[in-house]
């Protein structure tokens, strides 16, 4: 089941984003989006048994001729190890994407795998026109409102990313 | 000398552990019926008692007493059967300590088709309700673990990275074995924790995981530091199991000056398997923590 992250689940999900990346910087980032109030969305898989996978998105001020375009960042995405593999990651993205069109986020932007992504919609296209820390094949974006992202503009990062 | 199991005054000290021992059996047995399992009684005595290379069986005539029903199961998933448990004894020689008895009960559960997170998560749910039938948290000596709480899941890779110990799938066998031992008491300190992902020299019967040949799909739950449960995505492929069982029977050979039997009719029907995953679960172990024993005799109903 994928349903909202609460605060009962925040020591599971340290436990989840800690053993998928293999070290802490990933959880640390999350736990600082949280106190910084950058969250915009943060879903997890569990089952009866555990928290198994989670998603965050955060807040991603896109800069566009004096106007503020409320777009997201996702990252992370994890899933324990032993349940990869499994469809699980997908599952979150996919419910994470919608919920993020719902709450009226003109798009997403994610720095991720080339390979990976692009089933979910995004491409290197799309965030072609935007001013970022980053560019290239992993610098991926999906428009939720059509037309958004292609004025281009300068996106700006929640601090907790550090770029 | 330490008292008879039946001194009177032995046995109301024991009863609280014996107590337990009959909540925790009737509830395993229903949680398994309530996943529509049937319970199978694989018989004791057999031509090959097992495929442990450090393990030592009952011998008499020819014939063993099983170390595991695991070889007896499996071919009865081969015959068609899909979601099978056994509770019963098994021996295994020469073992005895506050966690060891030679002769003990083992928890042994496959599920035809279903990847092996599945029987992580019974193993799981198992501790939990034992944890429940007794309604205190599993402990060992000093140690308390919430069986309740989120589990630790950990790869075996990054078990031994926390303890800044090297890459595990660069040890041999003996190497290996020395370092999980000093592992061990961190392991289930305060949850469960699941190991998983061993490195392919102690994968035993477990197949290599589909995203890296050097480790195979493998799991112990531990809690208290105690090794409560093993369990694997099952090997089903029989060249490769009888290489491994070729080469750990020649281990065992040049070790002890002994050997097992190949179980021949258990390659054979390994061909006719499906793609399954199992668990084996120390039943006496999940007591005593579950009761807060003091050592495995008291859970015992006729200790030795």
């Amino acid at each position: 089941m994928i349903r909202p992250a609460a605060a009962n689940d925040f020591a599971a999900i340290r436990n989840v984003i800690t053993h998928a990346f293999g070290r802490a910087d990933e959880a640390d980032l999350v736990e600082q989006l949280r106190k910084d109030g950058e969250v915009l969305c943060e879903l997890v898989a569990v089952s009866d048994i555990a928290v198994e996978g989670h998603i965050l998105y955060s807040s991603l001020p896109i800069a566009q001729a004096g106007q503020s375009l409320a777009a997201a960042a996702l990252a992370p995405v994890s899933v324990l190890p032993a349940f990869q593999n499994n469809g699980l990651g997908g599952a979150l993205i996919r419910a994470g994407n919608e919920r993020c069109a719902a709450i009226g986020c003109a798009g997403i932007i994610v720095l991720g795998h080339p390979d990976y992504y692009p089933r979910f919609g995004f491409s290197a296209e799309a965030a072609a026109a935007l001013e970022a820390p980053f560019s290239g094949p992993h610098f991926m974006a999906l428009e939720l409102q059509a037309g958004a992202l292609s004025r281009g503009g300068r996106v700006r990062y929640a601090r907790a990313f550090g770029v | 000398m330490t008292a008879r199991f039946w001194d009177k005054a032995a046995h109301a000290n024991r009863q609280p552990f014996l107590q337990a021992r009959v909540a925790i059996l009737r509830a395993v047995r229903a949680w398994f019926e309530a996943e529509q399992f049937t319970e199978v009684e694989p018989a004791a005595l057999v031509t090959s008692p097992g495929a442990e290379v450090h393990v030592e069986a009952f011998e008499s005539h020819g014939h063993y007493l099983h170390t595991s029903p695991e070889f007896a199961m499996k071919k009865l998933l081969a015959a068609g059967e899909r979601k099978i448990f056994s509770l019963g004894k098994v021996w295994r020689r020469g073992e005895a300590g506050p966690l060891h008895a030679s002769e003990f009960t083992m928890l042994e559960w496959y599920r035809a088709e279903a990847p092996y997170r599945h029987v992580m998560n019974d193993c799981v749910a198992i501790a939990r309700l034992a944890a429940a039938a007794t309604a205190n948290p599993l402990r060992w000596r000093q140690r308390r673990c919430d069986a309740h709480a989120q589990p630790e899941y950990l790869t075996v890779r990054q078990a031994f990275a926390r303890a800044g110990l090297e890459d595990p799938t660069k040890l041999s066998h003996d190497q290996f074995s020395a370092e999980i031992v000093k592992l061990e008491p961190m392991l289930g300190a305060s949850a469960l924790t699941l190991v998983n992902e061993y490195p392919i020299s102690e994968a035993a019967l477990a197949q290599r995981t589909r995203h890296d040949p050097e480790v195979a799909e493998r799991f112990e739950m531990y809690a208290c530091g105690v090794e409560l449960a093993n369990g694997f995505g099952e090997l089903t492929d029989p060249v490769e199991q009888r290489a491994r069982l070729t080469a750990d029977m020649a281990e065992k050979q040049s070790r002890y000056g002994k050997t097992w039997p190949i179980d021949e009719d258990f390659l054979a029907a390994l061909a006719h398997m499906p793609p399954a995953s199992g668990a084996a679960l120390g039943f006496d172990r999940l007591v005593m923590l579950a009761s807060g024993a003091r050592a495995i005799d008291d859970v015992l109903w006729t200790p030795p």
